[in-house]
């Protein structure tokens, strides 16, 4: 089912955790709200889950407004960080729980948890208490409590950040693979950026209570609209200056060092005049470009860290330092100090606005 | 320091003590022991016999009956204060800062304050000239003065009222002690308020309450200066028998006994909810395992 | 919500009901409660303090008290200390030892101290009853002050070791200051408690040491005037002032695990 938050606000104290997010989610899609420690994730999964009243603003279900609907009454469930499995319960009576609220009969309840225990695989484990099942179990047991009432969203609140990095790989998989599946919506918080980009079909980048930019991973790295998107998504080769010309999709920035770097821009990007940065990722930055690469400059290199599927070269340009990640070919990369000529494609850079 | 230093050190520093709690502990319990199995004549002790009577005369009927009594009463105590502490746990434990702070203070106050100075507070509110009576005269609500004191009710008031806090305190630790998100993902999946208690807070709370009721129990049964003030003669349980067997008719190996069998009772209850607390947390504490 | 809030306040009153009445009877001239409740006095005052008995019994329990906590407070430092900081066989049989007391009712101890101070002929004396409180109170003072010493860092002693302290100069010049505030606290809660022991004390105790309680005990088995109303308005004073000193040094917190 689509959901829709309308202009949402919560303050605690002088803190604004959501500082008017409005969201569609459509129905069947999987949604990650992606952003730093602090940002309000938790916030507005907890909100849509009806844990926190919002002072403004709406949460809408289907076309239903369920802002003031109580928790136990919203067809939402949620994965908790901590999972919050009930102790007291076999992992059984865990998935269990909500068929028993909703009165489904008995005989169902029991097709139905095996059906989700097998669907997590974790068929047999039912008699166990969660204290006696692994962490990647026990995410599991939470994910098949929230999947076996069927909702209309499936909540999860950073459910892998538990995990060691291998459990956490698999299980991103495992996760979307089921989502797809069971075909239900679903809203990820995540501040991995991994993992929001392995799992989501959009992702919402959030700061500080705001949302700053709603778009596919590819968008989301390859087309950032902000610095702090920029930034957060990965590194970033930055050159700030102001902005000289803007003509053809293409702007051109000076720096104050004098120098002269281009990039792909859309109708919205800052006019000449204003204060802004080209930014490029370490990877679209080439050593001995080709022809096609037309942003082009001479450095010296100060550094290479061999990284095992890649090169990172370290190497200055004037008083630019410039991070380039090269393939690992069979050649050897050169050495500290060697002059080489970097360059990039101008549609490979994108222009933010500055500070 | 030498080697041969570190190794007594230690030992030197318990010397004190366990001297002290030797002398004011240790003997006098395993004295109580081989007393109990010396036989009794008028003049006293007799060392040189060694007997079982003193446990067999404990079956008769009036030794028996005053151990029921105590029984008896000393659960309906457990039983009314677990019903009553409850709900004060419930509120004191989801109070913050100060306010629960402040309440718990209320609530350990009788704890603190001298035993024999609580009795005398319920005598006065109890008794038949009593705060309590004397309002229901006032109000013309009863003419003869309700008998509150003197009688198994001022001992079960009482003691309700001293040992409240045995309890209560385990019970606010648990309490307070539940994860909330447990309470939320509970209503998350569809179940009302009435719901989270049965099936969320009140299991998670029972071993806590077992727990206190256990304790509370064993000191009811041993309570002395509350029954004897508030009960009289008419109500007597183990501990003022025992008084009258030790000091009055300086029977020492009936006493003994009588002792006997409350601590090894006593004990067994306090290994129980030890056993059930203990479970109860390995339970509840799985998160912090991860 | 408002229902548990409403239970709450009622017994907040069912507990403090007895001290209040007590605190408030002893201003009054009456034999026993009265309505209208309009006339204040301090006659119950004069009599308690012209009665001797009491005012002997109050300096016999201070006596006590202080002895007891004293005694109790450096013993159980020591121990504590041994106890946290060095591994030794045996260690948990004298753990438990000293935390024993806790677990034998009243009773039980009243009755084996009796029969055990007649036997070696200690009844009737001041530090029959000393030995009887120490073993009482060593559990609260303990348990208070080894979680305090377990909280100073044990590498707080190996630097100072390590700058040429011997263990005993670091013990003394580190842990000690360290630990003091808990150390009082153990003291105050020893006092505490020695001074308001009826059960033990009353079993034990000989015609020529009656302590406080013991005497309003025996005074209370014979007639109820507010004389002792007078005296139980004192101690609930005093009580509460230390108590409030205890929850100052941090003492009360320890008390609730
Ligand atoms: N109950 C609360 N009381 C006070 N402040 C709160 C409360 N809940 C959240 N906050 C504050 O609101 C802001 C957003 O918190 P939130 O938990 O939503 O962040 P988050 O994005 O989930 O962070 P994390 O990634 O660390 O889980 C934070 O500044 C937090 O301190
Ligand atoms: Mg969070």
């Amino acid at each position: 089912m689509a959901l829709e938050l309308r202009d949402l606000r919560k303050r605690f104290g002088d803190v604004a955790a959501i500082d008017g997010v409005a969201l569609r989610i459509e129905d069947g899609e999987f949604f990650s709200l992606l952003g730093p420690s602090g940002c309000g994730k938790t916030t507005i999964l907890r909100t849509i889950a009806g844990i926190v009243t919002p002072d403004a603003g709406a949460v809408v279900l289907g076309g239903a407004d369920i802002t003031r609907r109580p928790l136990h009454a919203r067809d939402v469930t949620l994965v908790f960080q901590n999972y919050a499995l009930f102790p007291h319960l076999t992992v059984f009576d865990n998935v269990a729980f909500g068929l028993v609220m909703r009165r489904v009969a008995r005989a169902e309840i029991r097709t139905r948890v095996e059906e989700a225990l097998a669907l997590v695989r974790l068929a047999g484990l039912g008699q166990r208490y969660p204290a006696q099942v692994s962490g990647g179990q026990q995410q599991r047991v939470a994910l098949a409590r929230a999947l076996v009432v069927r909702p209309s969203v499936l909540l999860l609140d950073e459910p892998l950040s538990n995990l060691d990095a291998r459990l956490r790989d698999e299980m991103r998989g495992e996760l979307r693979e089921i989502q797809r599946r069971v075909g239900i919506t679903t809203i990820l918080v995540t501040h991995d950026i991994h993992e929001a980009f392995a799992m989501s079909d959009r992702i919402a980048v959030l700061d500080r209570g705001r949302v700053e930019q709603i778009g596919t991973p590819t968008e989301i790295y390859q087309r950032p609209r902000t610095r702090f998107v920029a930034t957060f998504s990965g590194q970033m080769n930055e050159f700030d200056g102001v902005v000289e010309a803007v003509a053809d999709g293409r702007a051109s920035v000076a720096t104050p060092a004098g120098r002269r770097v281009a990039a792909a821009v859309t109708d919205d990007a800052p006019g000449p005049g204003a204060r802004a940065s080209v930014m490029v990722r370490p990877e679209r930055v080439r050593l001995d470009p080709p022809a096609d690469a037309d942003q082009r400059l001479d450095a010296i290199v100060e550094s290479v860290t061999y990284l095992g599927g890649s090169i990172r070269m370290v190497a200055r340009a004037g008083g630019d330092r410039l991070l380039a990640d090269l393939p690992t070919g069979d050649a050897p990369p050169p050495a500290p100090g060697a002059r080489v000529v970097l360059g990039w494609r101008t549609a490979d850079a994108v222009l933010v606005a500055a500070g | 320091m030498n080697a041969g230093a570190r190794r007594w050190l230690p030992f030197l520093l318990l010397l004190p003590l366990t001297a002290v709690l030797c002398v004011g502990f240790l003997l006098p319990l395993i004295q109580s022991v081989e007393n109990s199995f010396h036989g009794f004549s008028p003049r006293g002790i007799d060392r040189s016999t060694w007997t079982l009577a003193a446990y067999t005369k404990l079956f008769d009927p009036f030794y028996a009956g005053v151990f029921g009594r105590t029984l008896r009463i000393s659960l309906i105590i457990s039983a009314i204060t677990a019903v009553l502490a409850y709900p004060v746990a419930l509120y004191v434990a989801q109070l913050r800062g100060r306010a629960q702070a402040f309440l718990l203070l209320v609530y350990m106050s009788p704890w603190l304050i001298n035993v024999v100075v609580k009795a005398f507070g319920w005598t006065l509110l109890l008794g038949p000239r009593g705060t309590i009576n004397t309002i229901l005269r006032t109000l013309g609500l009863t003419d003869a003065p309700v008998p509150l004191m003197f009688n198994e009710t001022g001992v079960i008031i009482g003691l309700i009222h001293g040992h409240f806090i045995f309890v209560l305190l385990p019970l606010w630790a648990a309490l307070a002690g539940i994860d909330p998100n447990l309470r939320w993902a509970a209503g998350n999946l569809g179940a009302r308020p009435w719901e989270i208690f049965r099936r969320v807070t009140l299991p998670l709370s029972l071993p806590a309450l077992m727990a206190g009721v256990i304790i509370n129990f064993t000191m009811n049964m041993a309570a002395f200066a509350t029954p004897a003030l508030l009960g009289g003669t008419r109500v007597q349980v183990v501990s003022f028998l025992a008084y009258e067997v030790n000091l009055v008719d300086l029977n020492w190996p009936l006493g003994a006994a009588m002792s006997m069998v409350l601590l090894v009772a006593t004990l067994v209850l306090v290994v129980l909810s030890q056993r059930i607390v203990a479970s109860g947390r390995r339970r509840v504490m799985f998160e912090g395992a991860r | 919500m408002i229902w548990l809030r409403l239970f709450n306040l009622l017994m907040a009153v069912f507990m403090l009901a007895p001290l209040v009445l007590i605190l408030w009877m002893s201003f009054t001239p009456f034999e026993m409660f009265r309505l209208p409740t309009d006339t204040l006095s301090l006659r119950w005052y004069r009599e308690a303090f012209n009665y001797p008995g009491f005012l002997n019994a109050f300096f016999l329990s201070a006596r006590l008290a202080l002895v007891t906590a004293l005694a109790a407070s450096v013993m159980a430092f020591l121990a504590a200390y041994a106890l946290v900081r060095f591994r030794f066989p045996g260690r948990r049989f004298f753990e438990a030892l000293f935390l024993a007391p806790l677990l034998v009712p009243g009773v039980v101890l009243g009755i084996a101290l009796l029969q055990y101070v007649n036997a070696i002929g200690l009844y009737n004396t001041f530090w029959a009853l000393v030995l009887a409180h120490v073993a009482i109170v060593t559990p609260f003072a303990l348990r208070s002050i080894q979680a305090q010493i377990r909280a100073v860092p044990e590498d707080l002693e190996w630097a100072a070791m390590n700058l040429g302290a011997s263990r005993l100069q670091a013990m003394l010049r580190i842990t000690v200051p360290l630990t003091a505030r808990a150390v009082l606290a153990g003291f105050v809660l020893a006092f505490i408690i020695s001074f308001a022991e009826v059960t033990v004390t009353i079993f034990m105790t000989g015609p020529a040491y009656p302590t406080l309680p013991v005497r309003i005990y025996n005074y209370l088995s014979d007639q109820v005037d507010p004389t002792v109303a007078a005296i139980s308005a004192m101690l609930i004073v005093l009580s509460l002032a230390l108590v409030l000193l205890l929850d100052r040094l941090g003492g009360l917190r320890t008390l609730a695990k």
